[in-house]
């Protein structure tokens, strides 16, 4: 039965993780391509939200005793590449003045100003960070790494990604303020 | 202010402190899994990496003194920055086998990069992210050592990692603290500049002012003195020495009271008293002074005055109403020589009031139980100028007058002709509140 067991397991988790990255393309992708509306106070909403989901599923599904150098090793590499791909988009995306659409977007009594948009070389960019995620969770599952391919991970990564993105744009919104200001 | 990190004497020792540690460190250090050559190479990189950032700024300073030109000092930053990236990443190379040595190299290079306001901050964060995966992949790489000893554990990981994102906070606190400094220098030296400004048109504004005195006293003394002189002249030829000898005297009166109004002139650019104030008696006995020297220089002059015992003025108001009469005295003899002046003052209700071409029972009758300025008007026929002295002048008389005007609050003077008479307005604002 254990065996059994273990193959039911590697199922649902592969089905989740599967749906996972394609909820997570999608999403963001569509978010890369659209002009949205920039709002500070719920840019950093996302990533706190998936960063806490994150800890506490790890927390819970992995015993953290019995985790080696191996996995920290690669968690800490996929977070590194994370951080970099969400400031590497941070970076590229274009600002504009928001317009009348954007600004039905948001919420009443919201202060945003700005709307930007990725591109389509940020969504590249996050279709080629989730295939290398998909390349590092493979070779690292063949290496014996228990945790890379857990969903707590992936909802860890995209809060690193989104945070270095949100921290990217602060300072980017804050440096043209006081430029135009 | 010094936008590198580092280039103090304490800086300098304190980093000097840290190669020395570092190296005995990894000198001493036996290791079970023991270290390649290739990772002494990697380390003694490192080491001198640092060595050259911390060396390369001073030499560059004691070589060039103080003046160093902007395209070298530009090479020598990039040369910094480049050798900073070499140690970080050697650090990170290090660190994991040398079970965190290493990472001292990365957390110094780190500080320095991310802490100096004079690079953008993406070089800082960049340079931390490599490291961060450097030393991550080398944890993936490590060896399996038999025994297990001597392995780099999953917290020891952790803590080098966490070494490296403190090491990127302190640069930030680092970079703002120095930016802080940066924007009180600025704000400083722009307020320096301000009080420079204002230091200059303080003098400006004084010089003006000593221009106008000049110009009150002297042309009205000395315009006076022309024409007595001339008469004294006429006189002589004429053979009339009683009455030259009465002209004389006349002139030597108005010389001295010029002397006199020069010295007071003098005492109040000295000693400016804006908070003094002038009775009427005392405003109206200066401006009778003035009319009876009008008169003894042989104009006819009307002067009728209205002021309650009462009204104050301020010492400002009553000089600028006494150089408007001179002023508008002497301009009368000048250009319309030989025809009356006629000379009122009064109050009015308000300065909106004033009734520019009323009569001069009309402005009378305008004054109000509570009357709020003081009302001083001079009215001459238009005449033909008289000769030289009809020439002479540059408008100053007026431009001082108005300038003076603009300095009082709520007082203000024209002058123009109005149903073909010469016409000066001039209104200062009643003093209030007085004890007196």
């Amino acid at each position: 039965m254990p065996a059994q067991t273990s193959i039911y397991d590697m199922n649902t988790q592969l089905l989740v993780n599967t749906l996972v990255i394609i909820v997570a393309v999608g999403w963001i992708g569509l978010r890369q391509v659209n002009w949205r509306p920039v709002e500070l106070g719920r840019m950093w909403r996302g990533p706190l939200v998936f960063g806490a989901v994150g800890v506490v599923m790890l927390a819970n599904t992995t015993n953290l005793a019995t985790l080696s150098t191996f996995d920290v090793g690669v968690l800490a590499f996929e977070i590194v590449v994370s951080l970099g791909v969400g400031s590497a988009m941070g970076a590229m995306a274009k600002f504009r003045p928001i317009t009348a659409a954007g600004s039905a977007q948001v919420r009443e009594g919201s202060m945003a100003t700005l709307e930007s948009r990725t591109g389509w070389w940020g969504f590249a960019l996050w279709v080629a960070f989730i295939a290398l995620r998909i390349g590092i969770d493979a070779g690292a599952g063949a290496l014996g790494s228990q945790l890379a391919s857990s969903t707590a991970v992936i909802l860890l990564l995209l809060a690193a990604n989104r945070a270095a993105r949100s921290a990217v744009f602060s300072a980017r919104i804050s440096r043209l303020h006081s430029i135009t200001a | 202010m010094n936008p590198q990190p580092g280039s103090g004497w304490l800086s300098v020792a304190h980093n000097l402190f840290g190669v020395i540690v570092v190296t005995w460190a990894f000198a001493t250090t036996s290791f079970s899994n023991p270290l390649s050559t290739e990772l002494y190479t990697v380390a003694g990189v490192g080491l001198f990496a640092w060595l050259v950032v911390i060396v390369l700024p001073l030499t560059m300073r004691r070589v060039s003194g103080s003046s160093i030109s902007v395209p070298t000092g530009l090479l020598v930053e990039r040369i910094v920055l480049v050798v900073l990236a070499v140690m970080a990443f050697c650090g990170a190379i290090a660190a994991v086998p040398t079970l965190g040595i290493g990472i001292a190299l990365t957390v110094a290079a780190v500080i320095r990069t991310v802490g100096n306001s004079a690079w953008p901050l993406w070089c800082g964060g960049v340079l931390v992210l490599v490291s961060a995966a450097i030393v991550a992949a080398g944890a993936l790489v490590q060896p399996a050592s038999p025994d297990g000893e001597d392995m780099l554990s999953p917290i020891g990981l952790l803590a080098i990692e966490g070494g490296i994102v403190i090491a990127a906070m302190a640069g930030l606190s680092r970079r703002q603290y120095r930016h802080a400094e940066a924007q009180a220098d600025a704000l400083r030296e722009e307020r320096l500049v301000a009080r420079e400004k204002q230091a200059t048109v303080a003098a400006l504004s004084e010089r003006q002012a000593i221009a106008r005195e000049i110009h009150d006293v002297l042309a009205h003394s000395l315009g006076g003195l022309v024409i007595q002189l001339d008469a004294v002249d006429a006189l002589l030829e004429s053979g009339d020495l009683p009455a030259a000898e009465i002209r004389v005297r006349d002139a030597r009166q108005l010389a001295a009271s010029g002397l006199a109004e020069a010295r007071r002139a003098v005492d109040a650019l000295r000693e400016p008293d804006a908070a003094s104030t002038f009775l009427a008696a005392e405003l109206l006995a200066s401006l009778t002074e003035l009319v009876d020297a009008n008169r003894a220089l042989g104009t006819t002059t009307w002067y009728s005055a209205a002021l309650a015992p009462d009204v104050e003025v301020t010492s400002e108001a009553a000089l600028a109403l006494r150089r408007t009469l001179q002023e508008a005295l002497t301009n009368a003899r000048k250009h319309a020589a030989a025809e009356p002046v006629e000379v009122t003052v009064g109050v009015t209700g308000g300065v909106d009031e004033a009734t520019v071409g009323a009569t001069v029972g009309a402005l009378v009758e305008a004054t109000r139980a509570q009357p709020v300025s003081v009302h001083l008007r001079v009215v001459n026929p238009l005449g033909t100028p008289l000769g030289e002295l009809g020439a002479s002048g540059n408008q100053h008389g007026l431009a001082g007058m108005t300038e003076r005007f603009s300095r009082l609050p709520g007082a203000r003077v024209s002058a123009g002709v109005i149903d073909g008479r010469f016409v000066v307005d001039a209104v200062v604002r009643r003093k209030t509140g007085s004890t007196s």
